[in-house]
């Protein structure tokens, strides 16, 4: 074999390893890709879901339902039209709606987005509330909500509003976290 | 009167206990009733459940109080480093500081009652009070 067909073998030689190399690269990614692709299939989804969770003796605690329940076997739950309900000794006390929600897998943070409204039933010696806002953390335990966000509260005689809010559900406490105006009409 | 008038409240911050019925306004508080005008670096509110007004309690550096009472042509203000407001007895309470003054008038001691209903003032302990004689009307002659 002369320069030339050796030259020719050479170089072909070189493209067949490189290609292999490349190929075999290429072949690694997309198995990763795989998993990670997998964790963001959902592996079931319902329509029209409900949840509830009692308490220690029997009593309703709290209870979610959305109009569809995607489930992740890693990533965080996804909601459509959620709806909150947490009851204080058996009676309904708050009612939290949003247009989207997002749970934890650990099922103990729950993030209720869009447009959110909260609203407190009158159960004396408290009167009818409510909140509205955007994208609310609700911490299970210790039954607390949490925005950020610009929030007006609307009670018998009262309106209120604020930047960035916490409410205690259980104690019926709001901590208002900036820019506070409100205006009352007391008898 | 004020009295009737609502009620609105700035602040920085604020928190409210419906069941205890008790809102907290703290930092940079202006709470503002028809005439009425308070600055403060707090202000507690308390109501019943009925929601009706109980109680406000004022503390500041010192707080201050303003109030056009009615048929008279003069703020009334007055300061002190606690004021509380009895909101059934329409009676201001001030205490630490305390100093009331309406035109060149001046009211101080260590606690002062004021009635914003009835504009009435009264003081004790260790009191000093400043009335300036009123101005004689030009068209009135001086007895002889």
């Amino acid at each position: 074999m002369d320069k030339e067909q050796w030259a020719g073998w050479t170089l072909l030689l070189l493209v067949a390893g490189f290609s292999t190399i490349w190929l075999y690269r290429m072949e690694k990614d997309s198995a990763i890709m795989s998993e990670e692709d997998l964790s963001r299939v959902p592996d079931y989804t319902l329509g029209r879901f409900t949840a509830t969770q009692l308490d220690k003796t029997g009593l309703l605690q709290h209870r979610l339902t959305a109009e569809t329940m995607v489930h992740y076997p890693v990533i965080e739950t996804e909601l459509r039209a959620p709806v909150l309900f947490f009851y204080d000794k058996g009676q309904p006390a708050w009612q939290i709606v949003a247009e989207q929600g997002r749970v934890s897998p650990d099922n103990k943070n729950l993030w209720l987005l869009g447009e959110t409204i909260m609203e407190r039933q009158s159960v004396a010696p408290t009167e009818q509330l409510r909140l509205i806002s955007r994208d609310v953390w609700i911490q299970v335990e210790p039954q607390t909500a949490e925005t950020i966000e610009p929030t007006t509260i609307l009670g018998q005689n009262a309106e209120t509003h604020s930047v960035g809010m916490k409410v205690y559900l259980p104690t019926h406490v709001l901590e208002l976290r900036s820019q506070v105006r409100g205006r009352y009409v007391y008898q | 009167t004020d009295k009737d008038q609502p009620i609105n409240i700035t602040a920085e911050q604020a928190t409210i206990d419906d069941l205890k019925g008790v809102a907290i306004y703290e930092g940079n508080v202006i709470v503002t009733q028809g005439t009425i005008r308070i600055e403060a670096d707090k202000v507690t509110l308390t109501y019943t459940q009925k929601q009706t007004l109980d109680k406000v309690i004022l503390d500041g550096n010192p707080a201050r109080f303003k109030q056009r009472p009615d048929n008279s042509k003069e703020d009334l203000n007055a300061k002190a480093s606690k004021m509380e407001y009895f909101a059934t007895e329409n009676r201001l309470q001030l205490t630490q500081n305390a100093e009331v003054w309406q035109g060149k008038d001046t009211f101080t001691g260590q606690r002062i009652t004021y009635d914003t209903e009835r504009g009435i003032i009264k003081a004790n302990q260790k009191v000093q009070v400043t009335i300036q004689p009123r101005q004689q009307s030009s068209s009135s002659t001086p007895a002889n």
